[in-house]
This record gives structure tokens, C-alpha cells and sequence, in this order.
């Protein structure tokens, strides 16, 4: 489905189509709903659509979209997570650190529905539909919804309006922006995540070193041959890396 | 605490990655930040080459390059950026002048006549420009580059 597509029907059925394109898209589908929001803004700066009949009718084929994977993800999330655990062909996914993930959204779920409506826009359907099965409250999913969907909808739609004869190429500058922004956020990730790797590798390993001058043993250089007293100190210190420290 | 960390190591032992050795598992973690930097690069550069994009096509509409008209654009929105009758611009791809082909794009319109998009625009960019002599009126700077809509060959410079 390419934007030629989407301009046909937008200029042929106009806030219908519009309408059911947004909401097809937030619902999660692989459609560039604001593709769709620029191209609407462009033609209600040169007279096709009134901008302000757009803005609402945008707003709320969006909220909309999103309030279906919600409950999607609220009736059929929870199971589903449960089967997973379940089944042993997913045992690659270890449950405390599925359960870590899930305390750390449960931690954040506004804010990440919030920056997803209109930053992070190709995370907005998972994040749906984790909210859902995670149960957040629905008031406050709707209320982060609303302001993050509004946002969602002025950009695309104001940057089209004011660029209205290049708003192909202002969606390819924001589509970019926000590919850009989200792999700096995973490497920002990864990279605080391999530093605390390291920092608790030499703070179990020091601590190990300390216990075995204070045993009089020496600190085995590889995981195999650990001494008996080195063991235990493995157990007693907070290390939860689940291997055992190896000299550089 | 130490029933913790012991438990959390008896957990791990069924899933794959628990048998790797920590110094792997770090170099396998610097692998992926490595991959995610290329991917930045990628990203930044794609980026950069947009906002180009961008300017050179913002440049070109504003100097009322005819090089600057675009598949999605219809009759009404052409007529709207360069100032020419639209009625004109109807007569010269010979459609009738109805609300269902004011909401035609130039793809849809090409389709219909069964010719390619190129084609289209270009009869338009001669139209304008023969419009612009007729009128008298001065033909703005091109905007440098060659449209990718265009052919060089059958290109009009206004």
C-alpha cells in the first residue's frame, strides 16, 4: 500500500477515509497513519479539508484505534502471556527477566503512552496492547492517550499545513527524526546496561579476590575449579549475573 | 539475599544463554551496541539526506520551479502553487471540468488516460510556462537539480 493510495482515497472520500486510515493504524496495523495526517493537513491548507473538522475527526479514529488493542490486550493478553510461560519452546525467554520487564513498564506505562502517540509511533500498538494486559487503569490510559494522541495529531497535521506543496518530504524528515530517536534510545540503553555489566563484574570479582586473600586461596582464573570458600562467597554477595566472575 | 541470588542462579539454568560465560555475554552485549551504532549511523545519515530533501524541494516550490510539481498533486492544488486557471490546465490535459476530476491526483488522472505520470507532468510544465510567456509574466529561477519526475530529455526549464 503505497501514499498514492492513501491520497487517492483521501481526496476521493475525504474524512471518512481519513477516519478509517488513522484508526486502522493506530489500532496497529502496518499502515503510516500519519502519512495519511500530513497529507490531510496539506489539502486543508490548499482548500480540500477544513482544518477544523480534521483535527477532531483525526483525534478520535485515533483514541480509537488505540482503545481497541487496549481491550484486545486486556482480554486476551493475560492468557496469552500464561500459555507462553508454559509452553517450553520459549524457555529462551528467561520469566525473571520477563518479570523485571513487566515491573519496569508497570513503572512507566503513562509515559510510555504518552511519548508513543506522536515520537515513538511505531511502539504505540505493542505498547496498547501491553498496557491492556498489564491492566492499567483505564482512566489513566485514556487520559495519556488523549494528550499524547493530541500531539499526534497537531504535528503531522500543522507541518503539513504550513510545508502544504512539500508535505511528502516534511513526512520523510519526521519519519527519519524519529527512526533516528529510537535507535539513540536503544544504544543509550545498551550502553548503561553493558557499563553496569562491568561495574558489577569488577565489584564481584574484588569482593572475591578480597574473601580469597582473607581465606588464603587463590582467585581461579576461569569459572571451572572454583574453590569451595570462593563459592560460598559467590552466594552471600548480591551478584545476580548468574555465571560466575572470570579474570581479564 | 542469599536465597535470592542462589535462586536466581538455579532459574536461569534451562534457558540457552545461562550457559554462557559472563566475559561472552559481554562481548555479545558490545556486539549488539556495536550493530545499534551502525544503525544510528544509517539512521542520522537518512536523516541528514531528508532535510536535504526537504530544502531543495521547499526552494523549488517557492521559486515556482515546475520541477516541483508531484504525482499527488491535483489539478486544483497545481493551479493553486503556479497561478494558472484551472479551467487552463483542464483544457490542456482535456478532461472535463467536474467536482469528480477537481479530486483526481495527476497519478489517478495518468492512470485513467493510460499514460505514464511523467508524460502528465510534463504537459503541465509545458503549460505552465506556455501560460507564463502568454502572460507576460517573469519565469522565477529554476531551483538547482533535475526533478526525478521528469525525463531529462522532455525537462522544462521555466
Amino acid at each position: 500500500m503505497n501514499s498514492s493510495f492513501f491520497i487517492d482515497t483521501l481526496q476521493q472520500y475525504g474524512y471518512l477515509a481519513l477516519w478509517l486510515i488513522v484508526f486502522i493504524a493506530s489500532a496497529g496495523a502496518p499502515v503510516s497513519g500519519s502519512l495519511a495526517l500530513f497529507a490531510s493537513g496539506a489539502f486543508a491548507s490548499l482548500g480540500d479539508f477544513n482544518a477544523f473538522i480534521l483535527f477532531p475527526t483525526a483525534l478520535s479514529a485515533a483514541v480509537a484505534g488505540d482503545n481497541l488493542t487496549y481491550f484486545i490486550g486486556f482480554r486476551v493478553g493475560a492468557p496469552i502471556l500464561e500459555w507462553i510461560g508454559r509452553q517450553k519452546r520459549f524457555r529462551w525467554m528467561n520469566p525473571e527477566a520477563i518479570e523485571r520487564g513487566r515491573t519496569y513498564f508497570r513503572e512507566r506505562t503513562g509515559l510510555a503512552i504518552f511519548v508513543t502517540r506522536f515520537l515513538l509511533v511505531v511502539l504505540g500498538g505493542p505498547i496498547n496492547l501491553l498496557a491492556g494486559t498489564e491492566r492499567y487503569p483505564y482512566r489513566k490510559f485514556l487520559f495519556w492517550d488523549v494528550c499524547g494522541q493530541a500531539l499526534g495529531v497537531i504535528i503531522p497535521v500543522g507541518l503539513g499545513f504550513i510545508f502544504a506543496e512539500s508535505w511528502e518530504e516534511v513526512a520523510g524528515v519526521f519519519g527519519a527524526f524519529s527512526s533516528l530517536v529510537l535507535a539513540a534510545l536503544i544504544a543509550v540503553l545498551l550502553t548503561f546496561y553493558l557499563l553496569r555489566k562491568i561495574h558489577q563484574r569488577r565489584q564481584a570479582r574484588a569482593k572475591a579476590e578480597a574473601a580469597a586473600g582473607k581465606e588464603g586461596v587463590a582467585v581461579p582464573d576461569i569459572e571451572i575449579g572454583m574453590a569451595a570458600p570462593l563459592q560460598q562467597v559467590m552466594r552471600t554477595m548480591d551478584y545476580d549475573s548468574g555465571s560466575l566472575p572470570v579474570s581479564d | 539475599m542469599n536465597d535470592i541470588s542462589t535462586r536466581s542462579y538455579e532459574s536461569r539454568k534451562g534457558w540457552p544463554l545461562a550457559h554462557l560465560s559472563e566475559r561472552a555475554r559481554l562481548a555479545l552485549l558490545c556486539f549488539l551496541l556495536l550493530v545499534m551504532l551502525g544503525v544510528l549511523a544509517f539512521a542520522a545519515i537518512n536523516t541528514v539526506q531528508a532535510v536535504k530533501n526537504f530544502q531543495h524541494q521547499y526552494s523549488a516550490v517557492k521559486s515556482q520551479d515546475v520541477s516541483a510539481i508531484h504525482p499527488w498533486m491535483t489539478i486544483h492544488v497545481v493551479s493553486h502553487i503556479y497561478h494558472v486557471p484551472e479551467t487552463y490546465l483542464y483544457k490542456t490535459l482535456n478532461l472535463p471540468d467536474t467536482p469528480a476530476t477537481r479530486h483526481m491526483t495527476l497519478d489517478t488522472i495518468a492512470h485513467r488516460k493510460k499514460q505514464p505520470i511523467t508524460q502528465v507532468i510534463s504537459t503541465l510544465q509545458q503549460a505552465i510556462v506556455r501560460y507564463r510567456k502568454m502572460h507576460h509574466i517573469p519565469t522565477p529561477t529554476p531551483a538547482p537539480g533535475i526533478s526525478p519526475h521528469v525525463p531529462p530529455q522532455r525537462r522544462v526549464t521555466s
